[in-house]
């Protein structure tokens, strides 16, 4: 788990003057699964599309099992497996005829190939619908065999962008178990994703993008360090109760570094929780605004990012 | 290498014929146009299945005064044939002449004046003269009718004259074996022909045939020869016209395949763009091939049409789809959305359809047309298909093979060259 299987070194792409990645520079180890974490717009996609040899970038390189995405896009293209984050299927075939076709440009064929196709599709839970054309299958399933694709000949390295974009709970539940599978089996990936809650379960490290630049890296243990001490009082209230008022009323509160509220909860950044809270339970009572329960949140990567770029995740 | 090419064209192949609408386009509507244009010339008169023509408008001049032209006359508008025929007699040649080249008949037969006497042994001597020929007057519009009519006729002077000819024969040899002595023969001649007439003209003995009948083609209409069927150009034209259908579609797959995103993907595996590329262009042209030769096999079907030289059209069809699939490419090249090479590709599908002359038929002969129509692939397959039809052989479709050629690869080389800068700009 040690030596990288992806570096990357100052990869940089310009769209005209427009930089949507700029001088990132990291490596993927072996065996890990790491996530690059960031909004809308961030360069993900981008980064990924330099990694998968589809554009070159404008500075910069990238070694991928030693082979350059500049100097030979074909070894890369050998080790690499691709989950793009728009569904890349044959909607009209069937799910087993779409396996099949992708696994003969992947280089596979014969018999090997058809074991390897009923092997993924158990993997991906969809035996039973394999002869089913997929403009017949829920969004869900879609993205079940789009990651398929991606897993049939067995890649050193595994690119998913996205998976679970647009998708019901339970599907999203669904693909990031696989993906744990994953992690069990063996398998080296590099995930993309703007849910924090996401890369908090599935990584073992964490890029942090944003405006294509890559602002931290780390286990989540480190960067939330970046965060220093601190913890965060979730207090729910009654629902319609808001406002700045209550803001103010908890931001005087002792040991209250920052008071955000939402429709019926209040968000506190504190030092420390237990300190905090009788300080706060207290303004409460005296303001006749009751208090339904109350959650003590560790550091999160969503306190990080906020931390490091003075703005939320999501949009 | 090849394999992914093939692996390409093969899927691009399942996907356009797992299309019903592509399949009606492209297998369906040509079918129902050659059937169309088969009724629009009189090469059929019915529902379209080419098996049960019906009520064939046949004017019967019967200047007989016997038996065997009345029997001839009344042959056509007999009970079995009823549904068949719908006989008009008449006198005036002329005016029957003038309803062929008007369309008004298939054919006109005309029964000389003298026929039955021709037919039957001189009561005198016994001795028969060769018959008199039933002129049929055939519609060169209406093949398929005039040739049924003249059929009829053939079927009927043949039976009648192979029961003359045993009469003659019998008598013959009645004589030569003192059977009969000659002062008889007139007995036995009126007898032999009673029986003839009776039997409508056959009498089952081995005899052999006797030229008592010409076919005429009425020299007022068009300038096609007696056997050209129609059919035999709208085919191939409704055939070429549709060709054009489907390589748009394949042009139309490359796009969409590149805003869908699974082009891109397919460039993430070990594959390049030119097995890409080569890939789409091969499924496409093999569509075409595909196309092209379920639509000769299912007209040879259901047309009972006769394409001519196997090998010929084999080359032909592989020629035009070649170059066809090199339009399909450079439309693929030149639209920016699928949208837009679907819209490229139904005007060209016209334009093209136009200019060689698809829907003028076989004697259209319009110089202008014929200067442009050879940027068209359909014009050059088009003269190709009707060449082989009319019996032509590989050796007289060479230089439509070579236009082809030339076409292809000029198109080819367009479309790579613009191909080409376009990814160099996207990456
Ligand atoms: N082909 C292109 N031409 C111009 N700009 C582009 C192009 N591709 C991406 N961009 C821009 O680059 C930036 C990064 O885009 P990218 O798709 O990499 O973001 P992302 O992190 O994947 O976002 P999302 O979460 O929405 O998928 C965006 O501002 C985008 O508009
Ligand atoms: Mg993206």
């Amino acid at each position: 788990m040690s030596e990288p299987i992806l570096t990357t070194r100052n990869l940089t792409r310009k769209f005209g003057d427009f930089v949507a990645v700029n001088d990132v520079s990291f490596s993927v180890l072996r065996g890990e699964i790491f996530s690059l974490l960031g909004p809308n717009g961030a360069g993900k996609t981008t980064t990924i599309s330099m990694l998968s040899c589809l554009i070159a970038p404008t500075s910069g390189d990238a070694a991928i099992d030693g082979h350059s995405i500049n100097g030979n896009p074909n070894g890369v293209k050998n080790a690499i497996g691709v989950v793009p984050q728009e569904i890349a299927l044959y909607d009209t075939l069937t799910a087993r005829q779409n396996l099949n076709f992708w696994g003969h440009m992947s280089g596979m064929s014969g018999k090997a190939l058809k074991t390897r196709i009923e092997e993924v599709l158990e993997q991906v839970e969809l035996t039973d619908r394999a002869d089913d054309k997929v403009e017949a299958y829920s969004g869900g399933m879609k993205r079940r065999i789009n990651i398929a694709v991606g897993l049939l000949h067995k890649p050193k390295l595994l690119f998913m962008d996205e998976p679970t974009v647009g998708i019901d709970p339970q599907s999203r539940r669904r693909i990031l178990d696989m993906v744990s599978d994953l992690r069990d089996q063996g398998m080296t990936v590099l995930y993309t994703t703007h849910y924090m809650e996401e890369a908090e379960e599935l990584s073992d490290r964490v890029g942090i993008i944003d405006h294509g630049k890559l602002i931290a890296l780390g286990t989540q243990k480190e960067l939330t360090k970046l965060v220093g001490q601190q913890e965060s009082l979730r207090l729910h209230l009654g629902e319609g109760i808001t406002g700045e008022s209550v803001q103010e009323l908890f931001a005087n509160v002792d040991g209250v570094l920052q008071s955000n509220a939402l429709d019926g909860e209040v968000i506190l950044s504190v030092t420390e929780a237990a300190t905090a809270l009788p300080g706060a339970v207290t303004v409460a009572n005296a303001n006749n605004i009751r208090i339904r329960s109350v959650d003590i949140q560790e550091p999160n990567l969503e306190a990080v990012f906020l931390h490091l770029t003075g703005r939320a995740l999501r949009d | 290498m090849i394999n992914k090419i093939l692996r390409i064209a093969l899927k691009d192949l399942r996907i356009l014929f797992a299309d019903r609408a592509a399949v009606l386009m492209m297998l369906a509507a040509p079918l129902v146009l050659t059937l169309g244009m088969g009724f629009v010339t009189g090469s059929f008169s019915d529902d379209g299945n080419g098996n049960s023509i019906s009520d064939i408008p046949v004017t019967v001049i019967n200047n007989d005064e016997g038996d065997f032209g009345r029997i001839l006359a009344n042959t056509f508008a007999a009970p079995e044939l009823d549904t068949l025929f719908a006989v008009t007699t008449g006198t005036d040649l002329a005016a029957a002449k003038q309803a062929i080249d008007d369309d008004q008949a298939a054919a006109v037969v005309i029964i000389p004046a003298g026929f039955s006497d021709s037919i039957m042994p001189d009561p005198a001597t016994g001795a028969v003269s060769d018959a008199l020929p039933v002129e049929v007057y055939s519609n060169p519009a209406r093949p398929i009718s005039a040739g049924v009519v003249q059929s009829i006729v053939a079927d009927f002077t043949q039976q009648v004259t192979t029961g003359v000819v045993s009469g003659r024969v019998l008598i013959e040899q009645m004589i030569a074996a003192s059977l009969i002595a000659p002062d008889e023969v007139p007995a036995v001649a009126a007898a032999l022909g009673q029986q003839l007439q009776t039997s409508g003209g056959s009498l089952n003995l081995i005899g052999q045939e006797a030229p008592v009948i010409r076919l005429n083609s009425a020299e007022t209409t068009a300038a096609q020869p007696d056997t050209f069927d129609p059919i035999a150009f709208f085919a191939p034209a409704m055939a070429l016209l549709f060709l054009m259908y489907t390589v748009t579609r394949g042009a139309q797959s490359i796009l969409t395949e590149r805003d869908e995103g699974t082009m891109s993907r397919i460039l993430t595996t070990p594959t390049s763009v030119s097995q890409v590329l080569g890939g789409k262009t091969f499924g496409t042209f093999l569509s075409g091939v595909v196309q092209v030769g379920l639509l000769i096999v299912g007209t040879a079907i259901l047309f009972q049409l006769n394409w001519g030289s196997p090998l010929g059209v084999t080359l032909l069809i592989i020629f035009v789809a070649a170059a066809a699939t090199g339009w399909g490419m450079l439309i693929a090249a030149v639209a920016r959305t699928p949208g837009q090479a679907a819209s490229i590709g139904t005007a060209l599908m016209l334009l093209f359809a136009i200019l060689s002359g698809t829907f003028f038929g076989p004697s259209a002969d319009t110089p202008f047309i014929n200067i442009l129509g050879s940027i068209t692939p359909n014009k050059w397959a088009l003269d190709g298909f009707v060449e082989l039809a009319s019996g032509g052989t590989v050796a007289d479709i060479v230089p439509m093979l070579i236009a082809l050629t030339i076409m292809a690869v000029v198109l080819f080389v367009i479309a790579v060259i613009v191909f080409s800068k376009q990814w160099r700009t996207s990456r």
